[in-house]
């Protein structure tokens, strides 16, 4: 099991996270569920690493992969060299329905799948817990369905956590998450369903 | 025909009649005709002397755009991405970015005498600050959403440079070069006219001082074809493998 713990975190004179406490368990899949700017997001970047609380709690040392809500491509590297900035391809574009696009570029690419790429990258990082901001969104039925089969994957083949954001209770049941909410200002977690 | 390759080839054919009408109607000693200027150039191919003074040249400014480039990249992205150090350096910026170039050839060549060191410093020092605010713009124009990802992915230093942030800096780089080449080399020939003793601005002075256009242009001319062939076979390659990705090369 994975445990994070962090202060308070302000922006400014406005702190819009407690202190809170989320456990992660490995092979399981856990939703943060909350309005737009409930600090969903920055909870997320402080988990990276990429942000702190406010008592500046150092980042943790697992090795992380990370979806953006954009997909954050580096736009003069190819879909493949996207990847494999994280770490081999293997069958990830296969895997994800790109095999045909390893050689295009983000701007040739539609959102939908410029998303898929930037899961791939995640997951090319072979992690040791997997972070997804907003998986599901600007895509559509189909392609919905095939990132929830990916996100059940990556948990049973690689044995992780996979922490997601999502303001769609559906998607979050849909892969069995332990479901949590972000409510409040300063907003706190609560644990709203178990999977 | 307006997109033809063949337009500026043409346009260049209809300047030179231009200036042999010019010139054949003047019939004067201050407008060369362009028979006369390749019967000068024929002399001193000849003679290695063009060769000889065209080497030295491009080697100064092959010397101070490398100390330029280098410099006033590194200040540029210092600037760029320090709001702190750009308000405490933006003021000496602007002071050296409005500096007369011949001032600044004059100091270093009283501060350290008439040498190659001096020249070539004199030069670089006058394009570092264009350099540097051509870069910090770009370090200004760097995605910080990017900057994320390579934390995440664990791309630090030198590693980071290369993927990220150079990338991002091309379009910047590619103006900072192109500017930096057009300004270095005209004011390597006022280094060399003040205090050099070969290289093409010592030529023109030495010429100017015989009433000898022809010879005057013959080095120019030929030095302006350098340049151009730096602009076609170097610079527009690279900027158009650079750019791409953009999809707009």
């Amino acid at each position: 099991m994975m445990k994070f713990t962090f202060a308070s975190k302000s922006f400014g004179t406005q702190t819009i996270l407690a202190p809170l406490t989320l456990k992660l368990e490995k092979g399981t899949v856990t939703a943060l569920m909350g309005p737009s700017g409930s600090g969903k997001t920055t909870l997320l970047k402080m988990i990276a690493g990429l942000d702190q609380d406010d008592a500046r709690t150092p980042k943790n040392p697992l090795k992380i992969g990370m979806m953006f809500q954009e997909p954050r491509l580096l736009p003069w590297k190819t879909v493949q060299e996207n990847i494999e900035l994280a770490g081999p391809v293997r069958d990830l574009l296969q895997a994800l329905d790109l095999d045909d696009a390893g050689d295009l570029y983000p701007r040739q690419l539609s959102f939908g799948m410029a998303k898929r790429v930037a899961f791939a990258r995640a997951m090319a990082s072979q992690p040791e817990l997997l972070l997804l901001d907003e998986p599901f969104t600007s895509l559509d039925d189909a392609r919905v369905d095939l990132m929830r089969t990916m996100i059940s994957e990556a948990k049973n083949r690689l044995n992780i956590p996979v922490l997601i954001t999502t303001h769609d209770r559906a998607d979050a049941e849909a892969i069995q998450a332990d479901i949590y909410a972000l409510e409040g200002r300063p907003a706190k977690i609560r644990k709203l369903i178990d999977a | 025909m307006l997109r033809s390759p063949l337009l500026p080839l043409l346009s260049s054919i209809a300047l030179i009649l231009l200036w042999a009408a010019l010139a054949y109607s003047l019939q004067s000693r201050y407008l060369p005709t362009p028979l006369d200027v390749a019967s000068a150039f024929e002399t001193e191919f000849t003679s290695g002397a063009l060769v000889f003074h065209l080497g030295a040249t491009c080697l100064r400014v092959l010397g101070a755009f490398c100390l330029a480039l280098l410099f006033g990249t590194a200040l540029g992205l210092a600037l760029g991405r320090s709001p702190k150090a750009n308000l405490i350096f933006d003021p000496w910026l602007i002071f050296a970015l409005n500096l007369p170039a011949l001032v600044v050839i004059v100091f270093c060549y009283l501060w350290l005498g008439l040498t190659e060191t001096a020249a070539i410093i004199a030069v670089a020092l006058n394009k570092i600050p264009n350099t540097a605010v051509t870069m910090r713009e770009g370090a200004r124009a760097l995605d910080p959403s990017l900057d994320e990802v390579a934390t995440i992915y664990g791309y630090k230093g030198w590693n980071k440079f290369i993927h990220f942030t150079l990338p991002q800096l091309e379009p910047f780089l590619a103006a900072a070069i192109r500017n930096g080449l057009a300004l270095i080399w005209k004011i390597v020939l006022v280094v060399e006219l003040i205090g050099r003793s070969n290289g093409v601005g010592f030529q023109i002075n030495f010429y100017f001082a015989q009433f000898d256009l022809a010879r005057i242009m013959v080095y120019t001319l030929s030095f302006m074809v350098i340049v151009g062939l730096i602009e076609v076979f170097i610079i527009k390659p690279w900027e158009t493998r650079a750019r791409f990705w953009r999809g707009d090369a």
